[in-house]
């Protein structure tokens, strides 16, 4: 009867045509124009200073000097050749990957070895245990303690040192988020299961692991987020000049204090450097966003 | 006791279990092995052959120190120089400086102030971390080296502590006014050397729609609003010290910051900053070469470090320099002097005698005359004839004036040394501003310094 | 997820069925194996993440200074003491700065990021590019995300500058006292609605039609709908979005470094923290800066979970 009355729920705002008053008509024409100008809104805002910077890294120099509002005639393509090579981007790029990649993964796994037991209530104290990890998304910076810690331990200024000691700060995150996924599958499950004679990590990767997939992913993405975008500890857990080991974002700050002529391979830099992310997350906004409603549902 | 079916059960995981852990035992090993084999760097490897310099962002002496590196890997094959450089606005490079000095991770170090003047009396509160890591022993003294003596003896003095040089002072940065002697020539302007002269020139150019003078704060705050308050500070309170050394005065208590000298200073001050470009504050400090070298104001307040960007920014500006007057007695008017880019050795670096090498090599004429020209600082050694565009710029006043920490005195309690009790340039931002009057900021200062 | 109830438990009970939980059902040797596991995350947890910061804690007794062989000298309360004294000036103002940044950024996500969401519920591949629009500052990350809005508010030349020109109008942005904070509020808002956004999202799917159709049949207004029905169904999605802003607004620190290093009254306390460790090298004051941070996150952090999960019980039950 009132297919359109979910206005906002659904995208198309048709109806049969059969309830054609004017009121009606005219009431579906303002949602849809409101809803246009909201769409153009919501783009504009957050794409437009986006847009801004990449036309940056297509002017030259003395254009971004003189006019840097107006477009680039032509595109003037050395920014990024510059930019790639003057901050060694290449091999920046492959480490930021392996750094992310590895540390996050490694946090995730860990996160539901914890979030199981607790989810399922398989050890005594497992209240504490929890708001003690909880507890861990307000700890203050220490990062100079830290820089201590992995000089004793020998993981100052190495790759493995770098990717240890980015496992850390997905911990919380990921146990409180996993936990309440394993809250919600049934402990029923685990009857049957468990006759079969699996092992527990075998159940863990057989039975669990499918079954919140969704909140594993998103575990693993907001992770990578955080080591891919760190941008004190390049400089402090790594040495000044140890180039080959240094990530995207402290290769982009090669670019960052110098004068205003080199803004434009800064920008072309910066290009370079998101240019994955966007992707990546491109790729993978459905699932996420799946993620997100069992998220909430859960709580 | 275990439910018989579940003793069934564990023979059956047991094996499965041990293969399982002793899998993934394996796995994280050989993937931690890979890894290590994957990072190529480590600190502390002491072949002897490789040399690390630090130095913050400052692109005609990463240029340079790039390019004499180059130099003397060719001139010694087998050595690997590596420069590490952080930026040094508000915050990277001190990071990085400073966990390079904790872990010995590099063998030659750059800082961008220099150790003397201690103060008179030295607590854990008033020196800088570099001037406590001197006193320590962090670094190596230098003496005896044979190139220590084709430096000036000003340079030298000022990395001297208890009869021992600590550091090299490859040159200094000359703060004054720089301006366009096209839109100077346009409106029949000649330079200024006494206050008068200076604000008629202000005015003048004011009512032709020229925007006098600029500068910005932007990401870097009020300390640059030095290139005002050094100069006043160094032409109207500086001679009217007996003695004439403002800072020794203040610290031993004979001059006080609530002097009328001082006043007068930061009247001018006031004066002066109204013909900065509106918007100052925020105008991005990086962006002050371009903005002068394209014409958006007739002067600069800046320092010599940044006429390579000028020059950069737009080859064809013509310009010049002159001290900012801001007495009506020409003599008081002197450019100032900041030691800038001192190398220091780490006592703790395994690559001591490499890289005295590399100082020795630094110091040789034709190389620091590349240095000097590349990167337009002013010379600090004894001799050299140099070419370098600052040098056309600075005409007369190339290497001359007077060191600014004769008269700025040593207030720093921690390493920035802006952030001081009372905080120094934030109270002259606020002066400015008229949000506080110079007697209210004298007496700020006065109590703060009293506490010391 | 039901349990069987307290009758047909113990009628099983009688039975002698015995139901198997997980507990019961593991062997020794996945015992083992869970406890190794547990152990590991733990270990790394402890090792990385409550050592340094205990160790901070003890660092802000101290005067410690950090090259090789550096005395430690235990100074007791005074690095919290100066806090209020005239030592140190910018406690109080960084006090102040932050409880304004975090009300502000709190309040202003969570309500642009509830109306976002409920504009891109749809799936609609227009929809969807929108969503990845809206996600892009999150996923570009603090540093980027910070140079792009210098830039882009730029007094001399920016766009921004060009806009507020039309006005007739000049400023400083982010050197001018007055807006220095409330844009860097704003580009704080700006970077983090996505995730809000996203969570608003999934809890805005959640809720059934059913729902809606029968407001639709009494007749309840649009607004009304929002307000009495919408609201209260996205208590959990609400409960996540405004902890973790609060949390994630009291701790920032990137942001503000890149957009203007805390000056010009943007200087919070997690701004403060950093500042006085890595740019002072007072490291013992930064670290008594950061251990009262890190109290007042969790004293206003967990009466403010429990009030948030109080009333999701209350409004789904």
């Amino acid at each position: 009867m009132t297919g359109s009355a979910l206005a906002g729920r659904t995208s198309t705002a048709g109806t049969t045509g059969m309830r054609g008053t004017s009121g009606a008509a005219v009431l579906r024409r303002k949602r849809r124009l409101s809803r246009l100008l909201t769409g153009i809104l919501i783009a504009v805002l957050f794409l437009a200073p986006v847009l801004y910077v990449v036309m940056i890294a297509f002017e030259t120099p003395t254009h971004f000097l003189t006019s840097p509002m107006t477009p680039p005639s032509s595109a003037h393509l050395s920014n990024f050749s510059q930019g790639w090579t003057g901050a060694d981007l290449a091999t920046e790029l492959v480490n930021t990957v392996i750094y992310s990649v590895v540390a996050s993964a490694v946090s995730t796994v860990l996160a539901l070895l914890i979030a199981y037991p607790l989810g399922r209530r398989l050890v005594r104290g497992h209240g504490a245990l929890y708001a003690l990890l909880a507890a861990g998304l307000f700890l203050p910076l220490a990062i100079i303690p830290l820089f201590i810690e992995a000089r004793i331990l020998h993981l100052y200024d190495n790759m493995p040192g770098y990717i240890i000691l980015h496992i850390e700060p997905g911990l919380p995150l990921g146990v409180v988020v996993l936990t309440a996924f394993v809250l919600a599958i049934p402990v029923e499950l685990d009857e049957a299961a468990w006759l079969d004679g699996t092992s527990y990590l075998g159940y863990l990767g057989r039975v669990i692991v499918p079954l919140i997939r969704p909140a594993l992913l998103i575990t693993f993405l907001y992770g990578m987020l955080g080591v891919w975008n760190d941008i004190i500890g390049p400089v402090v857990l790594l040495g000044a000049t140890s180039t080959n080991l240094f990530p995207i974002t402290r290769g982009i700050y090669t670019f960052y204090g110098q004068n205003e002529s080199a803004y434009t391979v800064f920008a072309a830099a910066l290009v370079i450097a998101s240019l994955p992310l966007v992707l990546l997350f491109a790729g993978t906004q459905r699932q996420l966003v799946r993620a997100a409603i069992a998220g909430s549902v859960k709580g | 006791m275990l439910p018989s079916s579940n003793v069934k059960n564990l023979r059956r995981w047991a094996p499965g279990y041990r293969t399982w852990t002793a899998g993934a035992v394996a796995l994280v090993l050989v993937g931690s092995a890979a890894l290590a084999g994957c990072s190529s760097s480590s600190s502390g490897s002491s072949s002897g052959k490789s040399l690390k310099i630090i130095t913050w962002v400052n692109p005609p002496a990463v240029a340079a120190l790039k390019k004499i590196d180059a130099e003397f890997m060719k001139a010694n094959p087998g050595v690997k120089v590596t420069l590490g450089t952080a930026e040094n606005v508000n915050g990277p490079y001190k990071t990085m400086l400073q966990q390079t000095v904790d872990a010995s991770n590099a063998d030659i170090v750059t800082n961008v102030q220099q150790l003397q003047p201690l103060p008179l009396k030295i607590t854990s509160n008033n020196v800088t971390s570099w001037q406590t890591w001197t006193m320590h022993g962090v670094f190596a003294p230098l003496d005896g080296q044979p190139f220590l003596n084709d430096y000036s003896s000003g340079a030298k003095a000022a990395e001297t502590y208890q009869g021992k040089t600590y550091g090299i002072v490859s040159g200094e940065y000359q703060e004054g006014v720089f301006y366009n002697k096209q839109i100077f020539a346009k409106y029949h302007l000649s330079v200024p050397t006494t206050y008068t002269q200076f604000l008629s020139v202000l005015k003048t150019l004011k009512s032709k729609g020229v925007t006098p003078m600029w500068l910005g704060l932007g990401a870097v705050g009020p300390i640059y609003l030095q290139f005002l308050y050094y100069n006043l500070i160094s032409s109207v309170w500086q001679p009217a010290v007996p003695g004439g050394k403002l800072a020794t005065g203040l610290e031993s208590g004979s001059v006080k910051w609530t002097d009328p000298h001082f006043t007068q200073a930061m009247n001018e001050e006031k004066q002066l900053a109204a013909y900065l470009e509106p918007g100052y504050t925020g105008e991005a400090w990086q962006g002050m070469p371009g903005a002068f070298a394209t014409g958006k104001a007739a002067m600069l307040l800046d320092g010599s470090w940044d006429l390579a960007s000028v020059q950069q920014s737009n080859p064809n500006a013509q310009v010049g320099f002159f001290p900012l007057p801001g007495s009506n007695v020409a003599a008081n008017n002197q450019s100032e002097l900041q030691n800038d880019l001192t190398f220091s050795v780490l006592n703790a670096s395994k690559n001591k005698a490499l890289a005295m090498k590399w100082l020795a090599f630094f110091s040789k004429p034709n190389i620091y005359a590349q240095y000097v020209d590349i990167t337009g600082i002013s010379s600090s050694q004894t001799s050299g004839s140099f070419s370098s565009y600052a040098a056309k710029v600075l005409g007369s006043w190339f290497g001359k004036g007077d060191y600014y920490t004769n008269y700025f005195p040593v207030l720093a309690d921690t390493d920035s040394y802006w952030d001081q009790p009372a905080n120094w340039p934030t109270l002259q931002q606020d002066l400015i501003s008229g949000k506080k009057t110079p007697a209210q900021v004298e007496q700020l200062y006065q109590s703060a310094w009293q506490t010391q | 997820m039901a349990t069987l109830s307290v009758r047909a438990r113990t009628a099983n009970w009688r039975l002698g069925k015995r139901r198997a939980s997980p507990a019961r059902l593991l062997g020794r040797g996945s015992r083992l194996t869970m406890w190794a596991g547990i152990l590991l995350g733990l270990a790394v947890y402890v090792l990385f993440g409550l050592v340094p910061a205990i160790a901070n804690v003890a660092v802000s007794f101290t005067n410690y200074a950090l090259y090789p062989g550096a005395p430690i000298n235990f100074t007791g309360w005074s690095n919290y003491t100066s806090m209020f004294t005239t030592e140190r000036p910018g406690f109080i103002q960084a006090l102040i700065a932050t409880v304004v940044f975090v009300t502000a950024v709190t309040v202003l996500q969570n309500l642009i990021a509830l109306a976002v969401a409920h504009r891109l519920v749809g799936d609609s591949r227009w929809n969807g590019v929108l969503r990845v629009f809206v996600f892009l500052p999150i996923v570009l990350g603090v540093t980027i995300v910070g140079l792009v809005w210098i830039l882009f508010f730029e007094p001399g030349q920016g766009p921004a500058a060009s806009l507020w020109g039309l006005f007739g109008a000049h400023s400083s942005f982010f050197g001018s006292a007055g807006l220095a904070l409330p844009l860097v509020i704003f580009v704080q808002v700006w970077q983090n609605i996505g995730f809000s956004c996203m969570v608003f999202i999934g809890g805005l799917k959640s809720i059934s039609p059913e729902i809606y159709e029968a407001a639709e049949i009494d007749g309840v207004s649009r607004w009304q709908r929002l307000r009495r029905l919408t609201f209260p169904m996205l208590a959990p999605a609400v409960s996540v979005n405004v902890l973790l802003a609060v949390v994630g607004s009291f701790t920032t620190y990137n942001l503000i470094y890149v957009l203007t290093a805390g000056q010009y009254g943007t200087m919070t306390l997690g701004m403060l923290s950093f500042d006085a460790a890595f740019v002072d090298s007072n490291l013992g004051y930064g670290a008594a800066v950061g251990t009262v941070l890190f109290a007042m996150t969790f004293v206003v952090a967990l009466p403010l979970m429990m009030y948030l999960r109080g009333r999701e019980r209350r409004l789904l039950t």
